[in-house]
């Protein structure tokens, strides 16, 4: 048996492995990472989170924020803690907590690749569902909002359109599976990367992107093999039987045993395709893959000497329950 | 002098920034307390939203991006 687990899991990693896939379409997710990290001023956002900050601004703000501040899962819980302790409340700083490790660049793209629909559906239920966890936690608790100093940000930043212009032709690459296409956009992400970009910056941009690709490709690389011993090890019939119906209960439970796991940054999305592959139903998956990253025993532990247990477990509670919803929803519509 | 780096564990940026922050300071003779702070409950207390944050004398100078060299020229007064 064991036998069986490692050679399925060898053959999947070769499989995964292949280069037109691997340049074509995991890669440019890290250099979209690595350009969101670097080619972007992104200071201008922390006014948005300041004690002084409108509420419902403050709130849409964290939930879409993650896409460009939570280059990977270290920032969340640092910015979390001081958003509670200093700056815009509860409510925005667990938007911001539940949406950043599924809308980060990386995230959202080594998704779409592995996972297609259901990686953009995780994606976007994320931001709406961030933003439902925040608004009632600010009903519950918000209405004691700390005082504090406002973080100045030292200056307002002009339009960052130049990091724009090569993040949007990156991203682009997502949008048409033909690799001639993806080729040539790549090509021309580069291209414009030095066209508009400084020695200096563009070293940063390299640099930064090959530092998050050896943070996360090691851990991409042992998850899909991990996920696909198990294939070998756990009977499909448990998986058809816990995840495979796709009613409530059962993304209840997705929801709950994702929120345990713990997952190194990105491991959750092949551990899903693997899941997916030996009969998880798709409404389950989303459960699984938004309730995830977002929790795991470790960060409850953190997140409840941070707030607070009662707070800390009304987090959990909503992160299980939104995320298991979410899965219905697309159970349902798909 | 003092100068504090407040990052994350695990946070690869975060090191980043106290590294160059040490090289440029050998690099200019420059004698200063360094400190690399990874407590998360410090971090509000410095006033710090987003990492890596970092503290000249007890005032943010920088947060959630990597310090440019002229920043650090001007933090530390070298022409």
């Amino acid at each position: 048996m064991w036998q069986e687990a490692l050679q399925e899991g060898l053959s999947t990693l070769i499989e995964y492995l292949e280069p037109l896939h691997l340049v074509l379409a995991i890669f440019p997710a890290f250099l979209i990472s690595g350009a969101v990290a670097s080619l972007l001023e992104k200071e201008s956002i922390l006014r948005f989170f300041g004690p002084t900050a409108n509420r419902w601004v403050s709130l849409s703000v964290a939930s879409v924020a993650g896409a460009v501040l939570a280059v990977c899962s270290c920032s969340v819980l640092p910015m979390f803690a001081s958003m509670y302790k200093i700056g815009a409340g509860i409510g925005p700083a667990s938007s911001f907590l539940y949406s950043g490790p599924s809308i980060n660049a990386a995230a959202i793209f080594i998704s779409a690749a592995m996972l297609g629909m259901i990686g953009w559906t995780r994606s976007l239920s994320a931001v709406f569902l961030a933003l439902a966890v925040g608004v009632c936690m600010d009903v519950f608790y918000g209405l004691k909002r700390r005082k504090g100093e406002v973080p100045s940000p030292s200056s307002v930043s002009a339009f960052p359109w130049r990091g724009l212009v090569v993040i949007a032709s990156l991203v682009s690459i997502y949008f048409h599976p033909h690799p001639l296409y993806k080729a040539v956009m790549l090509g021309f992400a580069v291209v414009m990367g030095f066209i508009l970009f400084s020695r200096e910056k563009r070293s940063m941009w390299f640099k930064e992107s090959w530092s998050l690709l050896r943070m996360i490709f090691p851990i991409l690389v042992a998850g899909v093999f991990v996920a696909s011993a198990l294939r070998a090890l756990v009977p499909e019939v448990v998986i058809v039987r816990l995840f495979g119906e796709g009613h409530f209960p059962s993304n209840i439970l997705a929801s709950v045993v994702g929120a345990l796991l713990y997952f190194g940054t990105l491991a959750e999305v092949p551990i899903t395709r693997s899941l997916l592959d030996m009969g998880m139903a798709p409404g389950a998956a989303v459960a699984f893959l938004l309730a995830g990253p977002a929790l795991s025993l470790p960060n409850m532990i953190i997140i409840n000497r941070i707030v607070g247990l009662k707070k800390g477990m009304s987090y959990i509670v909503l992160v299980v329950l939104f995320s298991a919803l979410a899965g219905w929803i697309y159970q349902n519509v798909s | 002098m003092k100068v504090q780096v407040y990052g994350a564990e695990r946070c690869a940026k975060c090191q980043n920034v106290y590294d160059s922050i040490k090289t440029f300071l050998e690099r200019h003779g420059i004698e200063v307390e360094m400190e690399h702070v990874k407590d998360l409950g410090k971090l509000a207390e410095a006033g710090i939203l987003m990492t890596p944050g970092v503290v000249v004398d007890g005032k943010v100078v920088s947060q959630g991006k990597i310090p440019a060299e002229k920043d650090l020229q001007q933090w530390f007064s070298v022409a």
